[in-house]
């Protein structure tokens, strides 16, 4: 599992690439941290290449979802694939997320 | 319908929705009487004139017995439903009370009763709106009294500010005790775990309202041939469990084996596991996830 920030003034992308489940949320979630900073207004993950996500994986997008949240901020889940779709669908979050092609 | 009335109705919807994933809750309405819009327009009566409205003369108050259903029960609030929230980050130099408090779009099928149930000379300041605190039980009770006997009293504390620093003290305290029983509760599901006790693991971990005394027979026997899979039931995150349940409109009937089964469905993935399921819990679930989900 690997995560890329991309910083952009007051935009952040992060790239999540293979699994994020137990074994690997820890360090996802340190990554993540770094975009929650007062700089950054909107965060867009993108999902092309995250191949699953457990309840760990959605812990970290909820808290980050609380994050952007509470700074007036949007979060973006971008490129879904079905797989991934349908464990957003199974657990209700896609009435919490904003999901983009 | 009264104001009263129109309050019941939107605690009853809140206590269903709270309930539907079986969290431990208390939920207290009220409504400001005439009186108390009055003293408020007293008060505040300049700004509410300048367009600023009043926006709680309806009042929730959810009160969670575990500091982590604060979140859960905050995520309730999403979208369009939402107007404002007031949410206050803990400092690390500083104990004091922290504000929660989230005001809401009353529900469309209300407003026309809301309107005409509002007293008359007082309708244009007030907003379609309620608002909904949030709290621990702990802090409940320091925040009642604090509000009845400093906030509302502020001349009482002049010149007994040692007083009104230990009465944040005792703040402090209370915020220790939350971290206090999450940690016994947690630790006593990662030991029930290790020990096998797998009702009790899920009863600790979840720390909910679960309906009967423990795991079927068969569910048990399973977990203790399959540890891999009694290790995946206690790895799953319990706030996206119980936001999974509080996310969907149809509502389960939680049990200990629904519970297992529905991890199973949602992190386990573990097919001889599945093939467990009676006909009605399979059932359950298919129209569980069948049905979309409302707007948390």
């Amino acid at each position: 599992m690997t995560t890329r920030i991309d910083l952009n003034e007051t935009q952040a992308t992060i790239t999540l690439d293979g699994r994020l489940d137990t074994p690997s949320a820890h360090a996802v979630e340190t990554e993540v941290k770094k975009v929650m900073i007062p700089e950054i207004q909107s965060v867009v993950v993108d999902c092309t290449s995250l191949s699953y996500i457990s309840s760990s994986g959605l812990r970290i997008l909820i808290t980050l979802y609380k994050y952007v949240t509470k700074v007036g901020g949007q979060l973006t889940l971008k490129a879904v694939s079905p797989a991934i779709r349908e464990i957003f669908d199974m657990t209700g979050f896609t009435s919490i997320f904003t999901i983009v092609d | 319908m009264t104001l009263e009335a129109i309050t019941k109705q939107i605690e009853s919807e809140l206590f269903d929705q709270l309930n539907s994933c079986r969290l431990m809750f208390r939920l207290f309405s009220r409504t400001k009487t005439e009186a108390s819009v009055a003293h408020k327009m007293q008060l505040k009566g300049d700004s509410y004139r300048n367009g600023h409205k009043m926006q709680d003369i309806i009042g929730l108050r959810i009160v969670v017995y575990f500091s982590d259903d604060v979140e859960i029960a905050e995520l309730f609030f999403n979208g369009h439903q939402v107007v404002d929230r007031s949410i206050d980050s803990p400092d690390s130099c500083t104990f004091q009370p922290q504000r929660l408090n989230i005001v809401c779009n009353i529900p469309q099928h209300l407003i026309q009763d809301f309107r005409a149930a509002l007293p008359s000379q007082y309708a244009p300041f007030i907003d379609n709106t309620y608002e909904v605190q949030i709290r621990t039980i702990f802090s409940e009770g320091w925040h009642e009294v604090e509000h009845d006997l400093r906030y509302k009293c502020k001349e009482d504390w002049v010149g007994f500010e040692n007083y009104s620093r230990t009465l944040n003290g005792v703040i402090a305290s209370l915020e220790n005790s939350e971290y206090s029983m999450q940690s016994i509760f947690r630790d006593m599901a990662q030991r029930c775990f290790l020990n096998g006790n797998y009702s009790a693991m899920l009863r600790n971990k979840l720390r909910i309202r679960l309906s009967g005394n423990g795991l079927s027979p068969a569910l048990t026997t399973y977990l203790h041939d399959h540890p891999e899979v009694a290790k995946m039931a206690h790895e799953m995150d319990r706030t996206v469990l119980l936001l999974t349940l509080a996310c969907h409109s149809r509502h389960l009937h939680i049990d200990y084996d629904t519970i297992l089964f529905l991890i199973n469905r949602l992190e386990i993935h573990d097919a001889e596991l599945m093939k467990l399921e009676p006909a009605e819990t399979t059932q359950q679930l298919t129209e569980f996830f069948k049905e979309r989900a409302l707007s948390c």
